[in-house]
Parts: C-alpha cells; structure tokens; sequence
C-alpha cells in the first residue's frame, strides 16, 4: 500500500481555483518528485495532504489512513515559507519545534547534538535565532525538519534560497534519509534537481495532473525519434535521417518513421566508423516540462 | 506533556522572561503613586500663610481651640485703624472687625486686602465658634464645633453620596474595571501580537504541521492568561501592601474603613468574564487579519482606547447615570465593564442591566470566537497579505 495517496483534490478559494483535479501515489522509501510550474498548485496541495487545509472534494490517505494528530509526529515539513523563532536561542528554538513533534526535550537535546556538531553550529547553540547569520539559520531549518526522524519528509521548494553549499548539504541529507528508508516528497520547479534525485514525478499544472509516473519512462515516451551520436572523424551520410543538429560535443541525428536507431547503429558499423557514444535522444525534464505546460 | 501545555509553556516564559514584563509589573502602581504625589503635592503648592487679624472690643474672642490651622495666623488688634495701619503696611493679609455689641447683632466686617481663601475664613469661623459655644456642656459644643454631615441621598438611584469625602470604597468598582481594562489589553495585545509575529517570522506554517490550529491557539490563550494572571497577582499584591502601608503606617484617613459594595462587585464580575472573552477574540481576529507586530500594537492601542471612553464621559454619565447613551455603553461589550463601573458610583444599576450586559457581551464573545477562528485559519498563512473581508465566507467557510 502507497505510504501517501492522494486521489481527485480539489481546493478553491473565492474565485481562484487551486487545486483542480490532483491523484498520486508515494511509495515507501521513494523520493517523489511534485512539479509544476509557479502558481500549479503544488504548495496548496502539500498543504491539504498536511491537513492545514480541507480539501473541498477528494481524499488523502497518509500512513495507511486519514491524517491524524498523531501521524503528524511521523512527518516532517519544510514549507517554501520558513523560518525560526528569532528572539529564541538556537537550541531552544530546535528543541521546542521538535517537543512539538512528540519528542521529550531529553530526547530532542541528545538527538540534537550531532547534528549541531555536522552542521558547525554547536558553537552557536545559546545565540540567538536573529545573531545567526543566513546560511546558519538554513542549516538550522533543515535541522528543525529531520530531528525527529520522521517517516515521511515533504520539502516544499527544499533548495529555495539556499546557498551552493547548503544545497549539497541538504541534498546529501535527503539522500542519507532516502538510504535509510525515509518516503520523500519534493515540491520543486527547479527540473535537473529532479532529474538528479527523484525517481518518480507527477507534474501539475492550473491545478491538474499532466504527467505522472516513473521518470525514466515518462521521458522515454516523451522522447523523438532521435538518436545522438559521437564518432571519430566525419559522419557519413546515412539512409533515413532527416536532420542532423549539433547536441553539446556530439549530433543528433532525427530520423524519419520508416528508421530505427537499430538501422542508423547498423550503418554506422558497417561503415566501420570508430563509435564514441551512440544513445537514444531522450529529452530532458526541462524540456519536457516546457512541452507539456505550454501545450496546456 | 499535551502540545497545547507546550505551546502554553513556551509562550509564558517568552512573555514572562523579558524585561518588559518587569516593566508592566511596576509601571501601574507607579502610575497610581505618581498620581497619589502629584496630587499632595499640588495640594500642598497651593497651601499658603494667611496672616490674619481681628478687632474685638466686645472680648467675644478671648479662648483659642486647641486645634488650629498652622497656615493661618490670628492677631489681635486694639482698634480697627491699628489692624486697617497693618493691613496698608502688608503686615496682614486681611482683618475682621466685631462690632462691641456682637453678641447681640451677629454681624462683622472682613476688610481685605487682595483675596482672601478658605482656609483663613475656617478659621475665623472655628475661633467664633469655640468662643461662643464656651458656656455649652462639652459633647454638645464638640458636636456644634465639629459642624453638619451631609450625605445626599439619591432615593431614586438607591445611592448616598456623603457630601465632602466620598469613601473609596464608592470607587472600588472603577478601580476594578480599571484593572480589568489593563489585564484584557495586556492579554489581548500579546495575544495579537504573538499570532503576527508568527506569521512575520514564517513559523506558523512549520507549527500548524504540528499541531492543530485550534490546538496552538488555545496553547497561546492559556500562555498569555497565565501571564496576564501573574501580572494581575502582582499588582495587586503591590496595592493591596501600598494600601496597608498608607492606612496603618502613615495613616491616611481615605484609606481607612474601606467599605466594599458585594452586589456590586460580583454583578460586575459576572460581566467582566464574558467582555474578556469578547475583547480576547476580537483581538485574535484583528491579529489574524494584521501583516506585522507594529500593526498590531497600533490596533491594540485603538482598542485600548475604546475601552476607556466611558472614563472620558465621567461626567456626563453623574449627571445622568441610567440615561439612553448610559445604558447604551452598558451594553456595548467593549465599553460595558467601565460603563457600568462608572455608573454604579452614582447609582445602584439594575440587576437586569447587568444580566443583559453580561448576555450581549457572551453572545458577541461566542460569535467572535467562531469568526476568530475562521480569520485566523483563512489568513494565517497570507504572508504579508491582509484579508480581503469579502472573500471570508467563501474562503473562511472551506478553510
């Protein structure tokens, strides 16, 4: 059974209708990626599947059930929107958010310790939120989010206004909580992170779902008829190829419906030319996303 | 421990812990005592030495009270030109003049120079008096020396206001609903100033995936009362010691025999309890509907304000207490509580005001309880936004 499923949401407000018609399925242990342009929908539906908002129509169901008060304690949210409590020192602003999440503050101080030491701010534990400067309180945030070892991690645009480095550091984590068997959501519009740690995406557009399903089949489908080629010296000239387009250091070539890439991979051999990548042209999420949104 | 308790917890000591609360603790009875010294003082500025003379051929005036004003001398003067020489030489500031046969025509003359106060004529006046009661049996000349007590008796309003020195106690209620005014405004202020600055700080959301809405606002309530309660303790173990010290220490007379109208008092409490929840809730919607802290002091202050007019419209409602703008403001919740504290000094209000003030109040606390809620959960995730009121009932409804 899916660890969250989310089936036909909806959610307007006044005139704006936000969500439309949104239906996935997480897996345990995946890391899920939630796409969208600006403005699809993809932070109002967290927030219904987070239960801060009712949804008008539909259903979700996360950790075998409807939200509770309980399984609250068994996520962890890090909205696009976030911040600390900046009168509060570190610690105690830590400590606080993770009592809040159903750890006794023992607990939550012993649990906390390693992560100041991993992210360099245990010299910083007693200063307050507001002395700290921008990086350190991101590193803090992602902290608050993961120290009460949730079962499930949703991040809403997690590498938003991150530096280049606390980006890593949050990537590493997510990859670290995945190796452990965390379920991950990633709200993002940021496609080569995607690319780069989901294995599965829905993408969402004024509120619906356009594509959904495992990322290297939905880019296979999305995929022309092309193959992109790298050999040493000149590229002969081959049957059944109708334009032949530089791609970064290789070419690619399309080809019309009566060839296979089979067909191209047998002519290049048979010319005996000297082959130093031949792949079939599969388009990026990038341009996969452009694709679908400006059909829509 | 329950998350509602955790919220609670850390909302007292964020309040508790910092030196404003330290501040607020002493910054009313230091009002009060700034108000008490400014008050003697003035009353001692205005004191002045009265140089006072008087002609008596008759010898009416030959015994002096042993209890006499320090701030008015009396001279005796042989002759009216001897005393009018003095009064031209600035030796005395005026001088009455009994004629021989006094005791008989009751009549003097008072020649002054300039002005002449009050205090000086009391004098004069007790001098007369304790002469002419000399032959009297004691109790008698005490009780005539000591003058009338006159207490006004308003039948129609069940009230007597002695005449000169209205005891305190008249304006216990006052000084009640005073307090309460600062209790409500110091909760609901922070109250509305901790939701904004939830939102300002971007928490609320990383919060509410937490606990409830519901939840963290009732941690909040129960945070700032418990505060609010250490404050009210505070104060009034700081007035109550002040009033000992000033009644048995120092001795003044309008602190002592405080008599406490019960009625009164607990038909003000009982519609003290439902303003609180009134103003509570108000203050929540207002903070659910403000973008930052600033904002949020500048609409507490206003309310604040509207708490007090019936303090500013004192006089208007002692002359007509049960009057239609008197009974309105009654039942008016934010101003009910100072309202009926205002009028119950000059009248015994009906009990049935004070039920149906009690009853509004409750009626309008329940309904912006209900609309805090919807605000507060429609508008707590609107990041430097106000809410647009027309939208409430389509957004706040599915919220």
């Amino acid at each position: 059974m899916a660890t969250v499923e989310v089936s036909h949401l909806k959610k307007a407000f006044g005139p704006t209708q936000a969500v439309a018609d949104v239906s996935f399925a997480v897996e345990k242990g995946e890391i899920f990626g939630l796409l969208g342009p600006n403005g699809a929908g993809k932070t109002t539906s967290i927030r219904l599947m987070l239960d801060i908002f009712q949804p008008d129509a539909g259903t979700v169901s996360i950790l075998d059930g409807p939200m509770t008060e309980a399984k609250k304690n068994r996520i962890g949210y890090m909205p696009e929107e976030r911040g600390l409590y900046q009168e509060m020192p570190l610690e105690a602003c830590l400590i606080y958010l993770a009592t809040l999440k159903g750890l006794s503050k023992t607990d939550a101080r012993r649990r906390l310790q390693p992560y100041l030491e991993h992210f360099d701010l245990a010299q910083h534990r007693a200063k307050k939120v507001k002395e700290l400067s921008k990086g350190m309180q991101q590193k803090a945030q992602i902290i608050s989010t993961v120290l009460h070892e949730p079962e499930i991690l949703i991040m809403d645009e997690p590498f938003s206004g991150l530096d280049p480095v606390n980006t890593q550091l949050a990537k590493d984590l997510m990859l670290e909580l995945h190796r452990r068997g965390v379920t991950i959501i990633m709200s993002t519009h940021i496609m080569h992170q995607v690319e780069e740690l989901c294995n599965r995406i829905v993408l969402i557009n004024q509120g619906r779902n356009v594509l959904y399903g495992d990322l290297a089949q939905i880019r296979r489908e999305h995929s022309g008829h092309a193959v992109r080629v790298k050999v040493d010296g000149e590229l002969p000239a081959l049957a059944g190829v109708q334009a032949v387009t530089p791609h970064n250091d290789a070419l690619q070539l399309t080809l019309d419906q009566q060839t296979s890439p089979q067909e191209i991979l047998q002519q290049l051999v048979s010319q005996h030319c000297a082959i130093e990548q031949f792949e079939i042209a599969l388009p990026s999420l990038d341009e996969i996303f452009i694709q679908v949104v400006s059909e829509q | 421990m329950s998350k509602v308790w955790l919220v609670a917890e850390q909302q007292f000591r964020k309040d508790v812990f910092k030196r404003s609360f330290i501040v607020a603790i002493v910054a009313m009875p230091l009002f009060l005592g700034f108000i008490i010294v400014m008050g003697l003082l003035s009353a001692r500025m205005q004191q002045q030495t009265t140089a006072l003379g008087y002609v008596d051929p008759g010898h009416v005036l030959t015994q002096q009270p042993a209890a006499s004003n320090d701030n008015v001398t009396l001279t005796r003067f042989a002759s009216a030109a001897e005393a009018r020489a003095a009064l031209d030489a600035e030796q005395i500031d005026a001088y009455y003049a009994l004629p021989a046969d006094y005791p008989h025509s009751r009549q003097v003359q008072l020649v002054v120079g300039s002005q002449l106060d009050n205090a000086a004529v009391q004098a004069f006046s007790e001098l007369v008096r304790f002469n002419l009661l000399a032959g009297q049996e004691e109790q008698v000349a005490a009780r005539a020396q000591a003058g009338p007590e006159i207490v006004i008796l308003a039948t129609a309003n069940n009230r007597a206001l002695p005449l000169g020195a209205p005891g305190l106690g008249l304006f216990l209620p006052v000084l009640v609903a005073m307090l309460f005014a600062f209790l409500v405004m110091t909760v609901a202020a922070t109250l509305m100033e901790s939701l904004a600055a939830e939102k300002q700080n971007r928490t609320i959301e990383i919060v509410v995936s937490s606990i409830s809405p519901g939840q963290m606002m009732a941690g909040k309530i129960l945070g700032v009362m418990g505060m609010a309660l250490l404050l009210a303790a505070s104060w009034i173990g700081i007035l109550l010691a002040f009033a000992w010290i000033g009644a048995h220490v120092l001795g003044w007379g309008w602190l002592q025999g405080i008599t406490v109208n019960g009625r009164d008092l607990a038909l003000l409490i009982l519609v003290l309890v439902p303003s609180f929840l009134c103003l509570a809730a108000l203050m929540v919607a207002l903070g659910a509907t403000v973008v930052d802290t600033q904002e949020a002091q500048q609409i507490g202050a206003v309310a604040f304000m509207i708490i007090f007019v019936p303090i500013y419209l004192f006089f208007l409602f002692a002359n007509d207490p049960n009057g239609p703008l008197a009974i309105a403001a009654s039942l008016f919740p934010l101003t009910a509580v100072t309202t009926l504290a205002v009028r119950s000094i000059f009248m015994e209000v009906p009990t049935a005001q004070f039920i149906a003030s009690a009853l509004v109040a409750l009626v309008c606390g329940l309904a912006l309880v209900w609309l805090a809620g919807k605000l507060f959960r429609a508008n707590m995730l609107r990041y430097g936004q106000r809410l647009q009121l027309g939208r409430l009932g389509r957004k706040g409804a599915k919220a």
